[in-house]
């Protein structure tokens, strides 16, 4: 599988905190890649470090090809929109921002994909939790992007919402879309994942598929292999 | 797109009534309650003071605001992974919250035709209308820069204070400033709001257009400052202010 984005030697520093230590990794044409760890491990900084939005003290980002960096779909662990427009009106603005003009059945298509066509006039600020991840998902994946980024996507959700945002990234999946995923959720990850990546004290400190680190380390579930690697 | 993003940044805008009614109640209180007790040949004195005063407030300091919430909620984080550039990014905003601006300087205008029966002729109402949407766009390219260094509203407010009220207390908004210690009147001249309330004043009284066409031009070399010092200092992402 091709390389889509090379990540060489990443250190970044909060003041005099380390939170990322030399983090080498190559994300390929359709894997789905989870980034797991403790709270602080660094997980959202690599995220915003690969996607440009931080700034690293040394190494590279390289993507191939180079306009891939500006054409990636991203799910943010804040759900940030414009408040007072609608759930619509938020996709049709992000879609601009993309440079793509949404024609109304497009729109109406990509809000009842993500079941959100009974909101859609419903302004963002007034969207429950688990809509508003739903639609920040449909706005990271609403130009049709070839690889997604899903920062904690399940996280503060109710098990139905939670449920239902699971089955869209598995579907994402299906599609063939390279995605790169951080979650605690060990068992959204066993479903979803075909790399598991473990940050702790800013290294990788796993890296592979998830049934090959349970063998390696005899572990019957990925809850357990967290705990033997976290101390927990 | 431009004009898609353009539309539904306003549509948003004009949303809020309740931003509206205050940002209204501003410029229309002050030109009612002081009209009704000044005299005439002081109302276009008032009435320059009025419509500056609600650029300086309504394009400077409330955009000012606004963009430091939207960038703290995350959501220029989240356009900056897209193909916009800041520029591009900017120069929406501008537009965006000048036209805001613009349409309370029609009410206070209209405020001014209504109930005062201040009269303009048509030549140079349109020439206040391009004046006054120049500064609007310099005034909001400025509160662009300094939300690029405010971490929060508390600071933003802070910073829009600090700027807004020696322009205005160094301006000839309110009154004359030829009593004024020469080094004060000197300090009047490096600041963009005492050209746009020299350049409106002349317009409101119909004097002679060059002066204002001059100051008009200052104002645009204002504002093409801001904006490009606001496109080299914009901050994307929260927390990485430039006086953190």
């Amino acid at each position: 599988m091709p390389i889509m984005i090379d990540v060489k030697n990443i250190v970044k520093r909060y003041g005099t905190k380390t939170v990322l230590n030399n983090i080498s990794l190559q994300i390929k044409q359709g894997e789905v890649i989870a980034i797991t760890g403790e709270n602080g491990a660094g997980k959202s900084t690599l995220l915003d470090i690969i996607l440009g939005i931080q700034k690293q003290e040394s190494g590279t980002i390289t993507y191939a090809p180079t306009s891939l960096q500006k054409q990636v779909g991203v799910q943010l662990q804040t759900t940030p929109f414009f408040p007072d427009l609608t759930a619509k009106e938020n996709i049709q603005i992000f879609a601009a921002f993309y440079r793509m003009k949404l024609n109304p059945i497009q729109c109406e298509v990509s809000l009842s994909e993500f079941e959100l066509q009974d909101v859609s006039h419903t302004l963002a600020s007034k969207l429950s939790g688990g809509q508003k991840k739903k639609l920040a998902i449909a706005i990271a994946t609403v130009y049709d992007p070839s690889v997604i980024f899903l920062d904690e996507p399940t996280a503060s959700l109710d098990p139905k919402a939670r449920i239902h945002i699971k089955q869209l990234s598995a579907s994402l999946a299906k599609k063939g879309k390279t995605i790169m995923l951080t979650s605690h959720d060990m068992e959204e990850v066993s479903k979803l994942a075909t790399r598991l990546l473990m940050l702790k004290n800013g290294r990788i400190v796993l890296d592979g598929a998830p049934e090959q680190l349970l063998e390696e380390h005899q572990k019957e579930d990925l809850e357990s292999l967290y705990l033997s690697i976290t101390g927990g | 797109m431009f004009v898609t993003i353009f539309l539904l940044l306003n549509k948003g805008i004009f949303r809020d009534i309740y931003a509206i009614i205050w940002s209204a109640l501003l410029p229309v209180g002050l030109l009612v309650g002081l009209g009704l007790y000044t005299n005439e040949s002081y109302f276009p004195q008032l009435l320059t003071g009025v419509l500056t005063l609600n650029v300086l407030f309504g394009a400077f300091n409330t955009s000012c605001i606004q963009m430091i919430q939207q960038r703290n909620q995350g959501v220029y984080k989240l356009i900056h992974v897209t193909p916009t550039s800041s520029l591009y990014f900017i120069t929406i905003l501008t537009l965006v919250r000048s036209f805001f601006t613009f349409v309370l300087t029609l009410l206070t205008l209209a405020v001014s035709i209504l109930f005062f029966e201040w009269s303009i002729s048509i030549f140079h109402f349109l020439i206040l209308i391009v004046v006054l949407t120049l500064g609007n766009i310099c005034f909001t390219a400025l509160s662009i820069v300094t939300a690029n260094f405010a971490r929060h509203e508390g600071q933003g407010n802070m910073l829009t204070n600090l700027i807004a009220f020696p322009m205005l207390f160094t301006s000839e908004a309110f009154y004359s400033m030829d009593a004024a210690p020469s080094w004060l009147q000197y300090v009047a001249k490096c600041m963009p709001f005492s050209y746009l309330v020299d350049a409106v004043h002349h317009v409101i009284q119909g004097n002679n257009l060059d002066v204002s066409l001059v100051y008009a031009l200052i104002i645009t070399a204002f504002s093409l400052l801001f904006m490009m010092f606001a496109s080299l200092t914009f901050n994307w992402n929260p927390g990485q202010q430039k006086l953190n």
